[in-house]
């Protein structure tokens, strides 16, 4: 009898215990955030361009929140099942993407559907605007000349783009409306194999941003006519940009961080305003500039809105392209 | 001179020598772990080298690379399980070389081939760089397509049986090909709402089924009908003895060239330098026939090749930036990370980099060698463990090494349904190593035929007008062609 009340005493103790932890633990998650490692998930392999800046940012961005931010690459089906893993993770906040374009354009091709609005756009981080580039003997000296020929020549060009219906495809399509010209398209794997296509001249023009035809720049074998950018690149202040040469059009792949769309809002304000600071560190604007990519930051208010304008944008030009009905 | 003394000490540092000897260990664990191959490896660490020091961490990767070349040949030989696609064909050799109780010598003259063609790529890549990497730019779309209807021509020749087995098999792996988004629409074919399917059906898990679970399977049966405990009898020898060596030269040495003007070529890579090398050998052998059936040529001249071909596929990435296979591009992220951007200018901005790389693969082949001789001891032991324990052993390391690859049961799913597949092409005589690489190849050959064809406004001459293309088709028809008559010439003979 006695020893069964002792039993019970101490079983009381426990759960006693019990019930301090799991209340502190509760009131702990809900003043402090964040309280544990958060997950960035990069919807691609390894050693891409997004993988890469994701892993520039995280360094900087756990300085700042305090907690280790770990990056963890799902690749597959497009980027489709690392972005869907993180549309249906546990809305806390602790489960980040990195996406843009390619979620962009994912909504209308393929099989595998997913919407912008399944996700809280916390921030963008940066655009790797698109550039007109062509191989180094061929006889365009300037993006008119280019473009006259073009106008002269529909169907004549071929443009190396990176996957049927893909960000540089439309790229391509939005430039040659503006334009008023039409290219062939010609489809590679990434921008790796549509930069050397180029360079043994298969194809006459691509899109790829600067990062991606620097090598063979370098090595001689592509020039840059143009960027399709709003504003010249610091580091090739000499390459002229579309909208000056009166072609209104400028794009480019942009990027940020998203978190399941039923997070709440206290959590998004913290992740937000710790990217903005994040954004603001000198080396990993120094780390951008050597990548080629411009870091241009938008907060959670204003990429929402800049994403359904892009979302807008992507379907017309897709429509357009007779891409999709 | 000066170049030469300032790579030696950029490599010779003790820092850089740990990594190097890092990489090659994990290349070598990689290799012999079936389903992770070099690519799934080299993903998984590239982020361990965004912090640290650029040189260092290359280093690592490509020992993690050549490495895989040097293991993958292991469970091949023991087991019959390919460590990675590279190794299929040296299944063929190497498996009825351990069955005969000669595992030693093979995995002998593999370790020393690979080590040979290593370092002979490596002086090729250091003095011939630079005029090699215009090669890359005359391969275009049309030249892979040539280049993967020869490998394709050349499959055949890697059977020992009928040849409408053979070519059935081949159909079977380009039909398996077509799963997956279409390369040039987007659109997903044959996935059935799998969404694991767009990527296309994985060469690793087909492997591990075909090779793997269906090997189980098979010797289960077998040790129902008799008693036997272990794989392999007695083992007679453990290194290649001077005959082997006499039969093994020219093999090494063609498998050495070959090898490595394969892996300069964008699109050629060490698996087809692999079958290339292999059906070379057959040709030039004056006993064709013996192929197949455990001879160590058979598995000196693939082992040679691979290991030759990752040496010339460095060649685009350092001179031209040009990542020509995906563990390239890996490589290219790892140098981007830093800032660095590989191309022309690499030799002249950082020789530190582009030199101490290079001399690393000198030492790293070294390791390598002195890594794996002492092991062919205990490998050779793997044979006398007995079937109770080995073949659970075999079916858990295939699970986990499928389910790893993307944490997706998908895989595992695929693994065991090819393993019962493979249980029932073994048992009636169709060569599971040609459906494996007909697959390998199919993808190739739909993206880059349908590309040249976008390309040509869907006019076929653009094969007859590009002079490289149309000499590998010739070469591939006359593989082809000449291949029946051969052996309608020598049957006779041997009877």
């Amino acid at each position: 009898m006695k020893h069964q009340r002792r039993i019970q005493k101490s079983l009381w103790v426990v759960l006693g215990i019990v019930l301090v932890i799991l209340t502190a633990d509760l009131g702990f998650a809900a003043e402090k955030f964040p309280s544990k490692p958060i997950t960035l998930v990069v919807p691609w392999g390894p050693g891409g361009r997004t993988d890469i800046v994701a892993r520039m940012v995280a360094p900087v961005y756990e300085k700042i929140l305090g907690q280790p931010v770990v990056v963890v690459n799902k690749a597959g089906a497009s980027g489709y099942i690392g972005m869907k893993s993180v549309s249906t993770a546990k809305p806390d906040g602790y489960t980040l993407l990195i996406a843009g374009g390619g979620l962009m354009v994912l909504q209308y091709t393929g099989e595998s559907k997913i919407r912008w609005e399944e996700f809280k756009w916390i921030g963008q981080i940066y655009t790797a605007w698109a550039t007109v580039s062509v191989n180094a003997e061929s006889p365009w000296k300037t993006i008119e000349e280019f473009v006259d020929y073009a106008r002269k020549n529909p169907m004549k060009l071929k443009h190396g783009n990176t996957g049927y219906g893909g960000t540089t495809h439309l790229f391509s399509e939005g430039f040659s409306k503006e334009a008023g010209i039409k290219f062939t398209q010609i489809s590679y794997k990434s921008d790796g194999f549509a930069a050397t296509a180029l360079a043994s001249k298969e194809v006459d023009v691509i899109s790829s941003p600067l990062s991606a035809v620097r090598p063979l720049m370098e090595a001689g074998k592509i020039k840059v006519l143009a960027l399709q950018a709003d504003k010249r690149s610091p580091q090739f202040p000499d390459i002229p940009t579309l909208k000056e040469k009166g072609i209104n059009w400028a794009a480019g792949t942009f990027e940020g961080f998203t978190v399941p769309k039923d997070t709440p809002d206290n959590i998004v304000t913290i992740l937000e305003s710790a990217l903005e600071k994040a954004m603001k560190d000198p080396g990993l604007g120094e780390s951008f500039k050597k990548l080629d990519i411009a870091v241009e930051y938008r907060n959670h208010k204003d990429f929402t809105v800049y994403v359904e304008q892009q979302d807008k944008k992507y379907h017309e030009l897709l429509k357009e392209a007779g891409l999709i009905k | 001179m000066e170049t030469i003394l300032f790579a030696i000490s950029v490599a010779l540092q003790p820092i850089n020598l740990f990594f190097a000897f890092i990489g090659v260990v994990i290349g070598t664990l990689v290799g012999v772990l079936p389903g992770i191959g070099p690519t799934a490896a080299i993903a998984l660490l590239l982020p361990t080298t965004f912090r640290g020091d650029v040189v260092s961490g290359l280093i690592m990767l490509a020992g993690i690379f050549y490495g895989t070349q040097y293991g993958g040949s292991t469970t091949s030989i023991l087991v019959n399980i390919p460590g990675e696609a590279a190794s299929v064909v040296t299944c063929l050799d190497g498996y009825k070389m351990a069955q005969k109780g000669r595992a030693g010598p093979a995995l002998g003259i593999a370790a020393f081939g690979s080590y040979i063609a290593g370092t002979f790529s490596i002086i090729l890549l250091t003095f011939v760089a630079p005029p090699l990497a215009k090669l890359a730019l005359y391969f275009g779309s049309p030249e892979f397509t040539a280049m993967a209807i020869l490998g394709l021509s050349l499959l055949v020749s890697l059977s020992s049986g009928s040849m409408v087995k053979a070519l059935m098999m081949a159909a079977v792996g380009l039909i398996l090909g077509v799963v997956g988004v279409d390369p040039a629409r987007g659109t997903p074919r044959f996935i059935f709402g799998i969404y694991e399917l767009e990527d296309g059906i994985g060469l690793a898990p087909v492997a591990m089924g075909l090779f793997g679970i269906s090997e189980v399977l098979l010797n289960v049966e077998k040790s129902l009908e008799e008693k036997r405990e272990t794989l392999v009898g007695k083992v007679k020898g453990l290194l290649p003895n001077l005959q082997d060596w006499k039969d093994s030269a020219v093999a090494i040495t063609q498998g050495s060239i070959l090898g490595f003007l394969i892996g300069v070529i964008p699109g050629g890579n060490t698996i087809i330098a692999s079958i290339a090398s292999y059906t070379l050998q057959k040709r030039i052998s004056k006993h064709p026939e013996k192929f197949g059936t455990g001879v160590i040529e058979g598995v000196a001249a693939p082992e040679a090749a691979n290991n030759a071909a990752t040496g010339g596929a460095f060649i685009p990435l350092l001179t031209l930036g040009i990542p020509t296979t995906p563990v390239m591009a890996l490589l290219l992220g790892a140098f981007m990370i830093h800032g660095i951007i590989p191309g022309p200018l690499l030799i002249n901005n950082n020789p530190d980099i582009f030199w101490g790389l290079i001399f690393s693969m000198y030492i790293g082949n070294i390791m390598l060698l002195i890594l794996n001789l002492p092991l062919i001891g205990i490998w050779v032991k793997v044979l006398k463990i007995p079937y109770g324990i080995l073949f659970p052993l075999i079916i858990l390391f295939c699970l986990i090494g499928a389910y790893t690859l993307n944490n997706s049961q998908v895989e595992v799913g695929i693994m065991v349904f090819f393993g019962f597949v493979g249980f029932l092409m073994k048992k009636f005589d169709y060569e599971p190593a040609l459906l494996l690489l007909a697959l390998v190849m199919g993808p190739i050959l739909e993206e880059s035929l349908r590309r040249s064809l976008a390309l040509s406004g869907g006019n076929l001459m653009i094969f007859i007008h590009r002079p490289i293309a149309l000499s590998l088709l010739v070469l591939a028809f006359v593989s082809l062609v000449s291949f029946p008559m051969t052996r309608a010439f020598r049957k006779p003979k041997i009877n």
